[in-house]
């Protein structure tokens, strides 16, 4: 028998006790508005996550790789989007193209390496043989499908929807969605010119199997103030608290959001005695400025003066997640501005930064702790004018979500048909 | 027996051992997580940094680079930050040292046990170590500390050296 005096705040709050241990075991639906809280089965549940990859990877305009890593006739680069395996290749004529990376013969890959340059690929199985275009160019033995008269022109490789906004390379499994510009919206506009108003490189690339949830990432990335758990942040960046700040959430259609201000709100890289990290400030930006924009459903952009971080994602699992992390600053001959590149993104953002590494062990631990399945609901209930500390945009991530999935975030199984769990 | 050949050799085989000593003692305050140990392996203008290849994007990485006092400020602040609960271990291999009067350059390969605070061990880290080493007052010290790494994929993300 559950003791109640033991709890004695929760007999006070039960008015009888009636109800103390749903408190305890967290199933209780909040007594909030349905859009500020989310069921966290949503992170957890098998069927939920396959039905992300339908509804959402496979048909979302996903940023694969930064145009730069695919410049020249030749480069390749291969990723994965919803679970497919993609190849993308600069042709001779200049165009970059997308394909499934899957030979029409046996379906073996076209291309084993992550990245490289070409004048043409060769299934490693059985030898077809492919041009920079996708064109099937030649058969190994193919006179033994005379007698079947196969023509290798009806085999070129499966194409994919491949666009470019700002230097950021797009793809998109979906023939019905609209176009990248469409998809993306308005939300580019803050970052368009640090994107393209000066030739960028990507001086740094790394990637991990985060244990958690691909949203749980995202989230991480969108909602602001988490940046009190960061050491450095708590130094450096006062605006994300207080009553009102000059950096505000901004609310975008189609789930995309971002964080910004109108430079008032800079980086006070000084209090943190990393005052010079912020030189060669980028097009577009003011002086230790720092502006976010998270596109649904799995992107981060991060531009802090000379420097720019972009997150994507692969999910892999309910509860694993391949994040990819790229670093970019302007293409220069300045060493010393090369090296404070590097010294500002590696302080916050490499493998040994202050800030990455805390924010991984928050959402795998954050994860685990969802999985054990004892708090059935997670808040997003801050309603603060807009200010770092409101909620307003994983709000509005999520009611994209919702859409998206046919059942909203905090009735996921909703829908009788979807239900696996309920 | 030439006595001075055999002076000179004898001094060389100390000299590299002394410099094996620094290696093996880098490692071993960095297991024991003494910062201020590990930082006074490092000559005054000394640096420490890691290094990666990006075969993605097909270029060398520099993935950390700091010089004495921004080593001693980072690793100050350590104990602040959320960090790894695990704990690590080094495994070094000197390959080659070659000394040139007051300087060195030591190769050495490494791989780094990381132990969760659950008692499941595994390699948490691989590459070489690329170090240039100065002889100061009779003691080897860094002038450049340098890990190579062939991990890319880490577990576990870092607030101190490897």
């Amino acid at each position: 028998m559950f003791d109640e005096s033991q709890y004695p705040y929760i007999q006070a709050k039960s008015s009888g006790g009636l109800w103390a241990m749903s408190v305890i075991t967290g199933t209780e639906r909040p007594d909030l508005p349905d859009t500020h809280y989310i069921d966290n089965r949503i992170f957890t549940d098998e069927s939920i996550f396959a039905r992300e990859q339908e509804t959402i990877f496979a048909t979302a305009w996903l940023f694969v790789t930064h145009e730069t890593e695919v410049a020249n006739p030749g480069d390749f680069r291969v990723c994965s989007v919803a679970g497919k395996p993609i190849l993308l290749v600069r042709g001779e004529d200049g165009v970059l193209r997308g394909f499934y990376n899957v030979c029409r013969h046996r379906g073996a890959p076209v291309v084993r390496d992550s990245a490289g340059n070409t004048g043409g690929f060769q299934c490693f199985y059985h030898l077809w043989t492919y041009g920079l275009d996708g064109r099937c160019t030649g058969i190994a033995k193919p006179e033994g499908y005379s007698r079947v008269k196969l023509d290798k022109d009806d085999y070129p490789l499966i194409p994919v929807r491949v666009d470019v906004l700002a230097g950021l390379v797009f793809v998109c499994l979906s023939d019905e969605t609209e176009g990248l510009e469409d998809f993306i919206g308005d939300i580019i506009e803050p970052v368009r010119a640090p994107l393209s108003d000066s030739p960028l490189r990507v001086f740094h690339y790394h990637k991990a199997t985060v244990a958690t949830n691909w949203k749980l990432w995202q989230d991480n990335n969108s909602e602001r103030y988490h940046s009190l758990m960061h050491f450095i942040n708590r130094k450096t960046m006062p605006w994300v608290i207080g009553k009102s700040s000059a950096m505000k959430l901004n609310i975008f259609n189609k789930g995309h959001s971002g964080y910004w201000s109108d430079g008032s709100a800079t980086v006070d890289y000084g209090a943190g005695d990393y005052a010079t990290v912020s030189i060669g400030t980028l097009p577009g930006m003011k002086k230790n400025e720092m502006r976010v924009i998270n596109l649904f459903p799995d992107v981060m952009i991060n531009i802090r003066s000379n420097v720019v971080r972009i997150d994507r994602m692969v999910p892999l699992t309910p509860g694993r997640t391949i994040v990819e992390w790229r670093g970019l600053g302007q293409t220069t001959n300045d060493a010393d501005l090369v090296a404070e590149q590097l010294r500002h993104h590696n302080m916050y953002w490499g493998p040994a930064g202050r800030n990455l590494g805390e924010d991984t062990i928050a959402v795998e631990e954050q994860w685990a702790a969802l999985n054990s399945g004892i708090m059935r609901y997670s808040i997003i209930a801050r309603e603060e004018e807009l200010n770092p500390t409101d909620d307003a945009n994983v709000r509005a991530y999520y009611q994209e979500w919702g859409k998206r999935m046919g059942s909203p975030a905090n009735a996921p199984f909703s829908d009788s048909k979807k239900t696996a769990a309920e | 027996m030439n006595t001075k050949v055999h002076d000179d050799q004898l001094a060389i085989l100390l000299e590299k051992e002394a410099v094996r000593d620094v290696i093996f003692a880098t490692a071993h305050v960095l297991d024991e997580d003494d910062m201020t140990g590990w930082l006074n392996q490092f000559a005054e203008d000394g640096v420490y940094e890691v290094t990666a290849f990006g075969l993605e994007i097909k270029s060398d990485m520099v993935w950390w680079r700091s010089n004495r006092g921004e080593l001693a400020k980072i690793l100050s602040e350590v104990e602040s930050h959320i960090r790894d609960t695990g704990f690590r271990r080094h495994l070094v291999t000197p390959i080659s040292i070659t000394l040139d009067g007051r300087r060195a350059d030591a190769l050495s390969h490494f791989s780094i046990i990381r132990t969760t605070p659950d008692g499941n061990s595994h390699v948490y880290a691989a590459g070489r170590y690329e170090d240039k080493l100065i002889n100061e007052d009779g003691k080897w010290k860094y002038t450049l500390h340098k890990a190579a790494l062939d991990t890319r994929m880490f577990e576990m993300f870092t607030h101190v050296p490897l």
